[in-house]
């Protein structure tokens, strides 16, 4: 009896030894790989084109189909060989990873920026206004996103515009959803009502105490829809939708080397290479910003 | 008490809440059910009663944070429901409240300086170098150095946090003050000082105060009168002196007894009794179940009426029988 | 119960008044058919015969409720392309559609639950780098350079299977088995992050019971309950199968209503887009309502929310 109690507080004792280890591994570590990618991806876009060695929009009929210079016939000149025109597709990768950020970023702050705002506001003063824009957010939600995205690419031809309006349409409700949430819980907080009880305006209430506590929620929610706003450009580029050719994208790049996938397949798999490498590095930032705003565990004060 | 001196004034307040949702399934929850109280100026009326039972509601009627159902909140003489836009604006700073809970009175992103700076930037047009010069004599005011003013609210203690909560409660010069179990949240060791600063400062400004504690103790030292609330009604009202010495209703009386309002058990049976549920008021009395002076006419009527009780001292128990309860 | 359900109803009625006016309003703002449809050198009355056979002559309130008067039949318009009833066109791609969105559906959640519960259990392992990095990979690969790549590999150099089309269960097995597998790593991650939160609360009860034998019969007791939130996804998936991926159905020349919607809107037939954004918000109205009537059938807690 006293030898099977002493064999099970031992094992009590390792397993609450595992666990805390597990907990301390658990803890959360900023993912350095990531974030060296995002800001290659951020550089990129700023100062990028002031390295290009060939011209992305020289088309060079004789050179076209040029592999990369790593395999036979492939030309020191172009480092990742050309597309089916002859262009440069390094220097094209760099401009179009330019274009990418830029719509990324446009689309995400401008759907961001209009949800949160729709978000405070149903919550805030509820009634009427929060169940109508709740009724937008579920009908955005139920419309087909591609098809915004048609429409608006035939308004304005163009092509920049439309797709980010096109990408912000399809974001927004998560911020207002989000936002709506923290500042119904916000409202109830103590510090809020000690606010209307000096006679603080909504206005002021609305500006000073809930957006400064929401503001990190709202960040980390924009860096975790980053990465699918870049997919969703590079589809959006597949049904010619977004920044028109011969403006490179990088998804506009994955569909011209679609038809001659079979021979020149470097042409759409080192944009997809760097969608994905671009991609993950923003889920994953974003998760690590998810995790740093959680509330701690372990043993406190 | 002659109506001018009274600065808050509640008559037969009610309050209900609509609960869940839709056709057919929506329930009233009766909080308050005709409340009665007023408070003199400069004086402190004590609001004992356990959790759930309509205080922090009161405080709200009180506060104007919401409007009753029925019956009426005035405030020196005028009724709440009759404010406009510049009664309100005065009610806001005269009216000031300090609750339980100190962290969360307080914007976890604004320093202490900013605090007590909000109050007075919306209400009065100094410049900034004299809310900064105010702001430091308030924090001296409660006892704290005017260097916190710097520090965020994390960085403090429970004691500290509340004297914050008292200072910023006083930017305005307020005539009211609701305090809403400022130290149930602290250390023992803790109220005693929170609690001489709060009658100091009364003595000092004149200052009314709505003291709402479960804690007996510290109601008989800072209160002029207290109301007993249960189950949303008062169920006694008088000074502090009469309520000590001969406590009338069967619900004070245990009060008295435990010195701290728990959940009472049933010396008789042994078993802890519920308060009854609020959106199913029971017909007769609701403290019925507990009450060990119980009878059978207690539970199928409710007791309507206050009866006196010498001069002040009311009680809403119908057998009221001062030879029979010993 | 049955007020959530009729609250759920009229919130769906009040979205998809909206999505009706809203494409109702915009198809009538991004040019007429004039442009495409009508002869050039038509002379002004013939436009306007024209413009009355299209219905766009009446003033635009008018339109709508006509719109909506005989939607309320069946009767979604004529295309302006066709002139044959919008209907039509509709009803004859969209079986095409529903066929390939239930093998896709069914390859994500039988490869889903499959890779959720494999990577549950292998969490502990070293393989279990590899399955999160799967998963973070295909959250983070464009759908279509996989479809591109499948299509090449096994279309064009292999030649075993049929890329275009449908021409009998051959042409499934190419883009199901695709999408289906990018798809199901979304289910399986949910799947296996809401198993593994129940494991881990439930680790010392388990330890205490002494049986990592019962690993097995635990898991199908974690797994009814983990498989809530995958319900949401999953309805979530569905809806937009039904709606039609375009770019899937683009690839493969599916004839089904994403390919439709395509060429309706390259083609400004607008009566056609309209009658099929119509359809779509339905399709995904109705999808969601089922399932928020099983969540709430499931879940008591739920029917307390508005």
């Amino acid at each position: 009896m006293m030898q099977s109690a002493v064999i099970s507080t031992t094992e009590k004792k390792d397993i609450v030894l595992k666990t805390d280890k597990k907990e301390r591994r658990g803890t959360n570590r900023f993912p350095y790989i990531a974030g060296f990618f995002a800001v290659l991806f951020i550089l990129n876009g700023l100062i990028g084109s002031l390295f290009l060695t060939q011209d992305p929009m020289v088309v060079s009929l004789s050179d076209k189909y040029l592999p990369p210079a790593f395999i036979s016939g492939g030309s020191a000149l172009h480092l990742l060989g050309t597309d089916y025109l002859g262009r440069d597709l390094l220097s094209r990768l760099v401009v179009g990873g330019r274009v990418s950020l830029v719509v990324s970023l446009c689309s995400v702050l401008a759907g961001g920026f209009f949800g949160s705002f729709l978000g405070v506001a149903a919550g805030y003063f509820g009634g009427i206004l929060d169940k109508v824009i709740m009724r937008f957010c579920d009908a955005t939600m139920a419309f087909p996103h591609v098809l915004i995205a048609m429409m608006l690419a035939i308004l304005m031809p163009q092509g920049f515009i439309s797709v980010v309006v096109a990408i912000a349409f399809s974001v927004w409700p998560r911020f207002t959803k989000l936002i709506r949430s923290r500042t119904l819980t916000l409202k109830k907080s103590a510090f809020v009502t000690q606010a209307k009880l000096m006679g603080a305006s909504a206005h002021r209430i609305i500006y000073t105490h809930l957006i400064p506590n929401e503001l990190n929620l709202i960040i980390v929610l924009l860096v975790q829809v980053i990465g699918s706003s870049i997919l969703a450009e590079a589809g959006l580029s597949f049904l010619g939708l977004s920044v028109q050719p011969p403006n490179p994208t990088w998804g506009n790049m994955i569909t011209e080397g679609r038809d001659t996938f079979h021979v020149a397949w470097w042409e759409s798999t080192f944009p997809t290479i760097l969608v994905v490498i671009t991609v993950i590095s923003f889920n994953l930032l974003g998760e690590w910003l998810k995790r740093s705003l959680e509330p701690k565990k372990n043993t406190g004060a | 008490m002659n109506e001018a001196a009274k600065i808050l004034e509640l008559k037969n307040v009610k309050q209900q809440y609509k609960v869940g949702f839709g056709i057919g399934k929506t329930k009233t929850a009766h909080c308050l059910s005709d409340i009665s109280f007023a408070i003199e100026e400069g004086k402190t009326l004590g609001l004992v009663g356990e959790s759930g039972s309509g205080k922090t509601t009161t405080t709200r009627v009180v506060l104007g944070i919401e409007p009753p159902t029925a019956g009426e909140v005035s405030y020196r003489g005028k009724s709440l429901s009759t404010y406009g836009k510049k009664q309100w604006k005065s009610f806001r700073e005269e009216v000031q409240a300090v609750f339980q809970n100190p962290l969360d009175s307080f914007d976890p992103r604004f320093c202490v300086g900013q605090i007590l700076d909000e109050p007075l930037s919306i209400n009065r047009k100094l410049k900034r170098e004299e809310r900064k010069k105010k702001a430091a004599e308030l924090l001296e005011m409660v006892g704290l150095s005017p260097e916190f003013a710097d520090r965020y609210p994390h960085e403090f203690s429970g004691g500290q946090l509340q004297r914050i909560a008292i200072a910023r409660a006083l930017a305005l010069e307020p005539k009211l003050l609701v305090l809403d179990e400022p130290v149930s949240a602290l250390d023992v060791s803790v109220r005693g000082q929170i609690l001489n600063l709060l009658h100091d400062l009364q003595k000092d400004k004149k200052i009314s105060y709505l003291y709402i504690s479960h804690d007996i103790a510290s109601v008989r030292y800072l209160c002029d009168s207290i109301a007993i609330i249960y189950f949303g009604q008062i169920v006694e009202y008088g000074s502090t002196e009469q309520i000590f010495e001969n406590p009338l209703h069967p619900y004070t009386q245990e009060l008295l007894r435990a010195g701290v309002v728990t959940k009472l058990t049933d010396e008789v049976e042994g078993t802890v009794h519920e308060v009854p549920s609020v959106t199913a008021p029971p017909p007769g009395c609701p403290f019925a179940d507990r009450c060990r002076y119980c009878a059978e006419s207690c539970r199928v009527k409710k007791p309507v009426e206050y009866t006196e009780d010498g001069k002040g001292h009311f009680t809403l128990c119908r057998g009221l029988d001062p030879a029979k309860w010993l | 119960m049955l007020k959530y359900v009729l609250d759920k109803l009229i919130q769906s009625i009040a979205t998809l008044l909206i999505v009706v006016i809203a494409i109702f309003l915009i198809t009538r703002s991004t040019g007429s058919p004039e442009d495409i449809y009508i002869p050039m050198d038509a002379t002004q009355e013939q436009r306007e015969v024209y413009m009355a056979n299209f219905g766009l002559d009446k003033p635009l309130p008018l339109q709508f409720v006509y719109f909506v008067k005989e939607a309320l039949h069946g009767n979604l318009g004529n295309s302006y392309a066709t002139r044959k009833p919008v209907m039509d066109s509709i009803a004859t791609r969209f079986p095409n559609t529903v066929r390939l969105a239930l093998s896709i559906m069914l390859v994500t959640t039988v490869l889903g639950f499959a890779l959720g519960i494999l990577s549950t259990l292998l969490r502990k392992t070293f393989l279990n780098k590899f399955f999160l990095s799967f998963f973070a990979l295909c959250h983070a690969i464009p759908g279509f350079f996989v479809l591109m790549l499948a299509i090449d590999i096994f279309g064009v150099r292999l030649r075993v299977l049929p890329i275009a089309g449908n021409s009998g269960f051959a042409s499934y097995i190419l883009p199901s088995v695709t999408m289906g597998l990018l798809f199901s790593t979304n289910i399986a991650l949910v799947l296996r992050n809401s198993m593994v939160e129940i494991l881990d609360s439930e680790y010392i009860k388990l330890v205490k019971l002494k049986g990592m034998k019962e690993h097995n019969v635990i898991l199908k007791h974690v797994l009814k309950n983990a498989s809530i939130p995958v319900i949401g996804m999953l309805s979530m998936m569905l809806a937009m199968q039904l709606t039609g991926t375009m770019i899937t159905e683009t690839m493969f020349a599916w004839p089904g209503i994403g390919l439709l919607t395509y060429q309706s809107v390259m083609n400004r037939d607008y009566a056609m887009v309209q009658g099929l954004v119509v359809v779509m918000t339905l399709i995904v109205i109705v999808v969601n309502f089922l399932a928020d009537i099983l969540y709430a059938a499931i879940d008591p807690r739920i029917r307390g929310q508005v």
